[in-house]
């Protein structure tokens, strides 16, 4: 039954459990592999920019492009990794938890990004309740999916 | 990013192309006549996140 499941795997797996999801909003928690503690997310935005400052911290995927600000000047500074890992070279000896398990109370989502290029992501969406997988090149068509299967659920028109 | 005060701002969306399965266009942040393009819905959340919570911004501080 989880055979799917089971075979699912990146070293930059992040599990969305939506625990909430009514009226536009979007609530649950965040889970990867590398720490047993979940992070909390409240709305939309909040999820993908605590998934976003994930990548960064992991360095993975690599972003192909620089952040871009109404201050037309901004000088660019590149993020200071003094100490910090990429996530590929370290994720071999990092000690590992296990989160395909770990559900949502409206639904489960493990997302599998592959690439950030474009200014956005590409990758692989899988909901645990359908055990279907779903790719994406972009977080609007990536949230666009999470949306559409959460609506199948309520029974609401896509 | 965690501060609680309430900060709110006008923008304007142009969205000129829908490549890529996802936007490109133009956002303006009307209370600063500020624009920037965004490659991507990502990019422009972005920016007008960014314009919603940096603390000090300059006012016309350069020219087009």
């Amino acid at each position: 039954m989880e055979n799917q499941l089971e075979r699912l795997y990146a070293i930059d797996l992040l599990g969305i459990l939506v625990h909430k999801y009514q009226d536009g909003q979007l609530e649950g928690e965040i889970i990867h592999q590398y720490k047993e503690e979940s992070t909390p997310f409240f709305g939309v935005l909040d999820l993908i920019k605590k998934m976003e400052f994930q990548y960064d911290e992991w360095d993975y995927p690599q972003t192909s492009t620089r952040d871009r600000s109404f201050r037309k000047r901004e000088k660019y500074s590149y993020p200071n990794r003094k100490g910090k890992k990429r996530l590929p070279d370290e994720a071999g000896t990092l000690e590992k938890f296990p989160i395909i398990q770990k559900r949502g109370k409206v639904s489960t989502f493990f997302i599998h990004t592959k690439y950030r290029q474009n200014a956005t992501w590409q990758g692989d969406i899988f909901r645990v309740e359908e055990e279907a997988c779903f790719p994406f090149k972009s977080v609007l068509r990536m949230l666009q999916i999470m949306d559409r299967e959460m609506r199948k659920d309520q029974g609401k028109d896509a | 990013m965690d501060s609680k005060e309430i900060r709110n701002g006008t923008f304007i969306v142009q969205v000129k192309y829908t490549e890529n399965e996802t936007w490109q266009g133009k956002v303006t942040w009307a209370e600063k006549n500020k624009s920037q393009y965004f490659r991507s819905a990502l990019e422009m959340l972005k920016l007008m996140d960014k314009a919603l919570t940096e603390e000090d911004f300059p006012d016309e501080e350069e020219e087009e």
